[in-house]
């Protein structure tokens, strides 16, 4: 690829990177497939360089609609946590336990209420922003949230009181 | 008060971002290959279309050949080339026999060429570096040789059928410390204190009686070797007996109760003690309750061996690592000069494939993401790979890796 194509690239990718990968990791849940995916966007962004207006935007839309489609039959490579294994209270290093337990318990939501979640308490996107990006509707986006909550509640109850509480507009139609 | 957005910034955090530079690079080729491909694509179409409307379609007998299947033996290890970096060394079986292969991070396998000792699954004499760098095995001539797999270097080791097998690198891939033959039979037992250091970089080597060098050696329980562990600079660090009994009790009848112990650091080319380190929940202890007639039942002490330490590459620390209260595992870590501890807590759920089963550790490497582990499951088998930050105080990465029985992990 000639260098003048890719005027601004490689200072674009220095700038957002680190951002590009946590949000990378908080969608496939692992820290290799977060490079993998990220870089898949990249290629993406690079091919398609001169057209883009925001570079970052449709970097991020390409991450989230690859993790939903191309990630969707990878696993976690972290177990499902039973009852029995729960880290307890007396772990000197809680937050770790905390967050661990909380990756874990993402990993066990589908790709799509993933990437809700991550959208609307990472990026703290709206639910019309959300449902645009994801190209369906904001019901759709309420329902997937409202699941993906009590989904995460189901599997890991330790965080329940941590979990936005379900308000009556959350409610799926 | 933390919440779900907090949730998933401390999720978030725990990344490391790949250099940007090799980033772009990467994202550079990837492109500059999509559009060979697309060009290369579209030329050949052109040309067939050329083709058949000009010559119209020919049919040539016999123009096929079967593809070869993909290689499932190994080949024999080469001497002139290099073949990358190690991952593990497993035993290939057979025919009533058992070859030690080694495999590469490219997939290839390469079979070592003996002799060696395949005990059934259980290979001795056969070793990886913490970093797959070099590979330790016995040549066709019975002699220890240590090869460096991405080179063509190699150290043939002086006395050699006196060698066994490596038993333990140091994290920096400096230095190998290889064991004496172990020979069953009577009157054949040899001292398992009579070890060789060799350095990898000069292929020096340096023989020495540990306990004649440095005195009282703790051994585990049955075991033959003390936990023995090698120092970026050479030095060996082990566990002297000597233990005090820990002051907490058990509240079942059978538990394992950790209590303190002595580390010793001495230098085998100068045979020199550079100093003792007191550690502290270094020491498993066993303790049953045994019942004597008809008197009281009484509480049995038996220390079944101190930890591993593990010195990291920065050659100023070290680890150790044990179970703690059968869920999960503590890794503390030491100052080696000062003495100073700090310990952290990775508990069981944390580490996939590890539930219920006790868990050992080994310090396998020290990468630039982080102090890997292995975690070892009830038949000595690594199922779990954890990284933990430089500092020890985030759990990076937790990975269940899933090996024949009888391979051999790196470090």
């Amino acid at each position: 690829m000639r260098v003048r194509e890719l005027n601004g690239f490689a200072e674009f990718v220095a700038s957002r990177l680190p951002a590009l990968i946590r949000l990378g990791y908080l969608l496939t849940g692992d820290h290799g497939h977060a490079e993998d995916l990220v870089q898949t966007a990249l290629v993406k962004t690079a091919t398609h360089w001169r057209r883009v207006n925001d570079p970052s935007a449709y970097t991020r839309r390409v991450m989230v609609h690859e993790s939903v489609s191309q990630w969707r039959r990878r696993r976690f490579h972290e177990q499902p946590l039973d009852g029995t294994d729960r880290p307890t209270g007396e772990d000197t290093a809680e937050s770790v336990v905390r967050r661990e337990l909380f990756v874990a318990a993402l990993g066990r939501l589908t790709p799509r209420q993933r990437a809700v979640i991550v959208l609307r308490f990472y990026e703290d996107l709206s639910e019309a922003a959300t449902a645009a990006l994801l190209g369906c509707a904001v019901g759709t986006v309420k329902s997937r949230t409202h699941h993906a909550l009590n989904r995460l509640r189901e599997v890991a109850p330790e965080l329940t009181d941590l979990l936005p509480a379900l308000h009556a507009t959350e409610v799926p139609r | 008060m933390t919440d779900i957005r907090e949730l998933l910034q401390e999720a978030a955090d725990s990344t490391r971002p790949p250099g940007a530079h090799d980033m772009t690079r990467a994202v550079t080729r990837r492109v500059s290959r999509v559009r060979r491909t697309r060009f290369g694509t579209a030329a050949v179409a052109v040309v067939v279309a050329l083709g058949l409307a000009v010559g119209g379609m020919a049919y040539v007998r016999g123009g096929y050949t079967t593809p070869a299947p993909p290689a499932t033996a190994a080949s024999a290890l080469p001497t002139d080339r290099a073949v990358g970096v190690g991952t593990r060394i497993e035993p290939r079986c057979g025919g009533g026999r058992c070859v030690p292969e080694v495999t590469t991070t490219d997939g290839h396998r390469y079979a070592l060429p003996g002799p060696w000792s395949v005990d059934g699954l259980n290979m001795t004499g056969v070793g990886l570096s913490p970093g797959g760098r070099w590979l330790f095995y016995h040549d066709a001539n019975g002699a220890a040789v240590v090869r460096d797999l991405s080179g063509t270097a190699y150290h043939r080791v002086a006395a050699a059928k006196d060698l066994g097998g490596p038993v333990v690198w140091s994290a920096n891939e400096g230095w190998v410390l290889i064991e004496p033959v172990r020979r069953e039979g009577p009157g054949t037992s040899a001292d398992p204190d009579h070890l060789t250091r060799l350095d990898l970089d000069t292929g020096r080597a340096v023989s020495f009686s540990l306990t004649g060098l440095f005195g009282a050696v703790a051994r585990p329980r049955d075991g033959w070797q003390p936990q023995l562990s090698l120092l970026p600079n050479g030095q060996v660090a082990f566990p002297i007996s000597g233990h005090a009994k820990p002051t907490r009790s058990p509240v079942s009848a059978t538990q394992f109760v950790r209590g303190d112990g002595t580390y010793r650091i001495g230098d085998p080319a100068t045979g020199h003690v550079v100093r003792d380190l007191p550690v502290h929940d270094s020491v498993t202890w066993m303790v049953t309750t045994v019942s004597q007639g008809s008197g009281p039942a009484q509480k049995k002490w038996e220390p079944s061996g101190p930890a591993r330490l593990c010195a990291l590459p920065d050659g100023s620390r070290a680890v150790i690592s044990s179970p703690t209260k059968g869920r999960g595992v503590i890794v503390g870590f030491i100052d080696l000069t000062t003495g100073d501890e700090r310990s952290v807590d990775v508990t069981t759920a944390l580490l996939s494939g590890t539930q219920h089963r006790p868990v050992d550790w080994a310090l396998a490497r020290y990468s630039t993401s982080g102090i890997t582990f292995w975690a070892i499951g009830t038949h000595g088998q690594p199922v779990s790979r954890v990284t933990l930050s430089p500092d020890g105080r985030r759990v990076l990465a937790v990975h269940p890796v899933s090996v024949p029985p009888g391979t051999r992990m790196p470090g």
